[in-house]
């Protein structure tokens, strides 16, 4: 493994220049412009200085920007600088050289992007430990030298989860499934494979998904209540620690309780420890998750996004200064507060930002007033609403400030399940046979096709094949792909998507507001 | 009984019978059917020819849930004099079930129209202002604990389901109670009855529910009450088929009853 740790160094300087810039919020625009200009790469694309080792040792500012390829993502440590010399977070505590860090990088938003990891790889030769076979390749049988290996993770930013088959209750009960799960199609041989496979002796599915932020967490934390209200009747699991109902809301499929619980099992599995971390180290980890937010700060054709009198809802500021916990699909505190000043022209601003920020701000008003049918959803059309159901984005992403779903959020959009998903032939395909005496899902029916079965996998349930825990909408431009499994390459496909998924018929222009909408978040 | 409580007894007898009489059931299978407006959809079914309005799209915290596109509706309601709303002819109240499978032939949306308004008000500012998600259908007090300071008595909880469905939808609150008035009076049990229930017809034979409904409900309450940190061992479960469907207000033979007698209370200590 080479690491090139002069330019670690040099990175560290220019990230301790950004956040001090970051403190004159007035000039903001333009030093960003200056400075990360000289420090980026030709095209916008990211200098391999921006990546984050695990056990580098620098400190991480209470305030810090890096450059995107839309501009600048903001990061702000609410309890001040923090020294990642041996700290948890940022340190390997496993066997193959990752760290928390490693899959959530400061410079992505505290996710992780497929350009980066494409980065990653040329200036590793596909050595980093972000590449380990466990889940950084498309299966630990293939040979891990070659780059198709691990196609997934270069191409779509998705790591392996092999989910445990049949799956747990809360009490480590095995779980009769529902129904019955058949491999149709395995390109990365893992499904399929006598030691990873449905079949070995630890029958396991294996799925294929982004990282979440480790970011803005008190939201996404945040929890409702003793019974979950999309699913009316049905309990909430409580946190083993506080007794309390956890809010299911910060994993693609919900299987983690808390914050302490992921940890344990990202460090025993992502980074293949052979020992859980221990209370100090976990504390560290939450802590530090919990107080750690960001979002967009900067964007090359809007200038600075986060100032005195601008949207009240951009910038990591907003985030940390923010309410977790607000249902925000109410006209007097939307979702994202309000753009109004941004429908008008405003002194000093360029053309270009004058354009671009009125995109913005009806990107915004597309977002969260305009209707369309939103149909054959389970986990939506289902909880009250009716099939189809005329409502708006907002109607789903309604959590303030995040666009989650203030409940817990697991929903078939239909990113996995065909036949929205459409065919991506490197994805593997399962069929799902729904028993005969039970709830089939309600839109799909008994047999579904889906590329994961999302909650499914820790349910056992057929209403939840493929539905998936929504994610959080902020620092999108630091942390492309988008989906849980990376399908939708940029802001427009995703756009794309909900267009063609809900037949919305959106135009030309409201397609690119809500693009710009989305990139300033 | 003296002459004159006889015939107090006979005139209530005859009034609700008559209430009965001029009320009109329909019980029915069939499409719905989605008509836009200018705020928010509605929701028909046709019945023998006949156009029949079942309620407006609201949210998780209404009353009426409307139905789903894609599957034939089960509506249980009473023909209401009300002006026709969309087109149909009021059912009030209604209840309906969506059929668990899927039927692509019911896909009929029909376009707005200016001379069809529904009684909404779009959610001003501030919060809901329905209580929460949950509420009791029809306003139905709750099954209210017994007052502070006085020993608490055995107290009844009732949910209903849908047609052929084991969770308790909308009833979470009540579930909630009973598991909170459980815990404050140190229940000595948690009984469960749970009932399978059949719907009669407005033009056929009784529609039944799957035969293990009672079953699965018994046992998704048992599971739900554990869940709630009641201890398993004072939960006691039971299910039984409902009584005979008359057709007048079947939803209500759907539902699971739950007793909870409370236990041995502790000492309270004198004040001085």
């Amino acid at each position: 493994m080479t690491i090139d740790r002069a330019s670690n160094s040099n990175a560290s300087r220019r990230r301790r220049t950004a956040a001090r810039a970051g403190v004159g919020l007035a000039c903001l625009s333009g030093v960003l412009a200056l400075g990360l200009a000289a420090a980026a790469p030709a095209q916008g694309t990211y200098g391999k200085s921006l990546w984050w080792e695990a056990g580098q040792g620098d400190v991480l500012p209470a305030a810090v920007d890096f450059d995107t390829p839309e501009g600048a993502v903001g990061i702000i440590n609410a309890s001040g600088p923090i020294e990642t010399k041996d700290h948890p977070f940022f340190t390997a505590l496993g066997t193959n050289g990752r760290a928390c860090v490693t899959c959530h990088q400061p410079a992505n938003g505290m996710s992780l992007s497929a350009q980066t990891v494409q980065r990653r790889w040329e200036e590793t030769n596909g050595r980093d430990p972000l590449f380990a076979a466990i889940d950084g390749s498309n299966c630990p049988s293939l040979p891990q030298e070659l780059k198709s290996s691990h196609s997934l993770l270069l191409e779509r930013g998705a790591f392996r989860v092999a989910a445990q088959w049949p799956p747990r209750d809360r009490n480590g009960q095995a779980i009769k499934p529902e129904f019955k799960i058949e491999v149709v199609r395995d390109p990365t041989g893992c499904n399929t494979s006598p030691v990873y496979g449905l079949g070995s002796p630890t029958p396991m599915v294996s799925v294929y998904r982004r990282p979440r932020m480790a970011a803005n967490l008190k939201y996404v934390t945040n929890s409702g209540g003793a019974f979950n209200a999309k699913n009316l009747a049905m309990t909430m699991p409580l946190d083993p620690d506080t007794g309390r109902p956890v809010g299911l809301n910060f994993m693609a499929d919900a299987r983690e309780l808390t914050l302490k619980t992921q940890a344990v099992n990202a460090v025993l599995g992502h980074e293949e420890g052979k020992a859980a971390p221990n209370p100090e180290q976990l504390k560290k980890i939450v802590d530090f998750e919990m107080q750690v937010y960001a979002a967009q700060k900067m964007t090359s054709a809007g200038g600075a996004l986060q100032y005195n009198g601008g949207p009240p809802a951009l910038g990591p500021a907003a985030m940390r200064d923010g309410q977790q916990g607000v249902l925000a699909d109410y006209l007097d505190n939307p979702v994202f507060k309000s753009f109004e000043v941004w429908k008008t022209a405003a002194p000093g601003e360029t053309a270009q930002q004058r354009v671009f920020r009125a995109s913005v701000a009806r990107g915004f008003d597309v977002f969260f007033v305009r209707p369309f049918w939103i149909r054959d959803t389970q986990h939506i059309n289902t909880v009250g609403l009716g099939n189809p159901a005329k409502r708006t984005c907002a109607t789903c992403h309604n959590a303030s400030l995040t666009g989650q779903d203030l409940s817990a959020g697991w929903v078939d959009l239909g990113t996995a399940n065909t036949p929205w998903a459409g065919d991506q032939p490197d994805l593997p395909m399962f069929k799902i046979t729904c028993d005969a005496d039970v709830a089939p899902h309600t839109f799909l029916g008994r047999v579904i096709y889906t590329h994961d079965p999302g909650r499914a996998l820790v349910s056992g349930r057929c209403i939840d094949v493929g539905s998936i825990v929504m994610a959080q909408f902020r620092a999108l431009s630091a942390r492309a792909p988008y989906f849980s499994n990376g399908s939708a390459k940029t802001l427009r496909e995703l756009v794309d998507f909900y267009d063609r998924r809900f037949n919305v018929g959106y135009s030309e222009q409201e397609r690119q507001d809500l693009v710009n909408f989305l990139s300033v978040l | 009984m003296n002459r004159k409580m006889a015939a107090v007894s006979l005139l209530a007898l005859f009034s609700a019978g008559a209430a009965q009489a001029a009320e009109q059931h329909l019980n029915f299978v069939s499409c719905p059917i989605l008509r836009d407006t200018a705020t928010v959809p509605c929701w028909l079914s046709e019945y023998k020819g006949e156009l029949y309005y079942l309620g407006i799209q609201q949210d998780a915290s209404a009353e009426f849930y409307p139905p789903f596109l894609g599957h034939k509706v089960l509506a249980e309601g009473v023909v209401s004099s009300e002006p026709r709303i969309c087109g149909g002819i009021v059912l009030k109240p209604v209840k309906i079930s969506n059929l668990p499978d899927l039927d692509p032939s019911c896909n009929t949306m029909l376009p707005a129209e200016d001379r069809y308004t529904v009684p909404f008000a779009p959610r001003g500012p501030g919060p809901n202002p329905r209580p929460s998600l949950n509420r009791r259908p029809g306003g139905a007090p709750a099954a209210a604990p017994a007052a502070a300071k006085a020993p608490p008595t055995k107290t009844v909880f009732t949910v209903y389901y849908d047609f052929d469905t084991d969770w308790a939808n909308r009833w979470a609150r009540v579930l909630g109670e009973a598991a909170t008035f459980a815990k404050t009076s140190n229940a000595a049990e948690v009984q469960v009855v749970a009932y399978r229930a059949s719907v009669k017809m407005s033009d056929g034979p009784d529609f039944v529910e799957r035969k293990e409904m009672g079953e699965r409900r018994a046992k998704r309450l048992e599971q739900t009450f554990a869940e709630l940190g009641l201890p398993r061992d004072t939960i006691k479960v039971v299910w039984k088929d409902a009584k005979k469907a008359d057709g007048l207000e079947d939803y209500k033979l759907r539902r699971a009853e739950i007793t909870v007698v409370p236990g041995a209370q502790p000492a309270t200590t004198a004040s001085r």
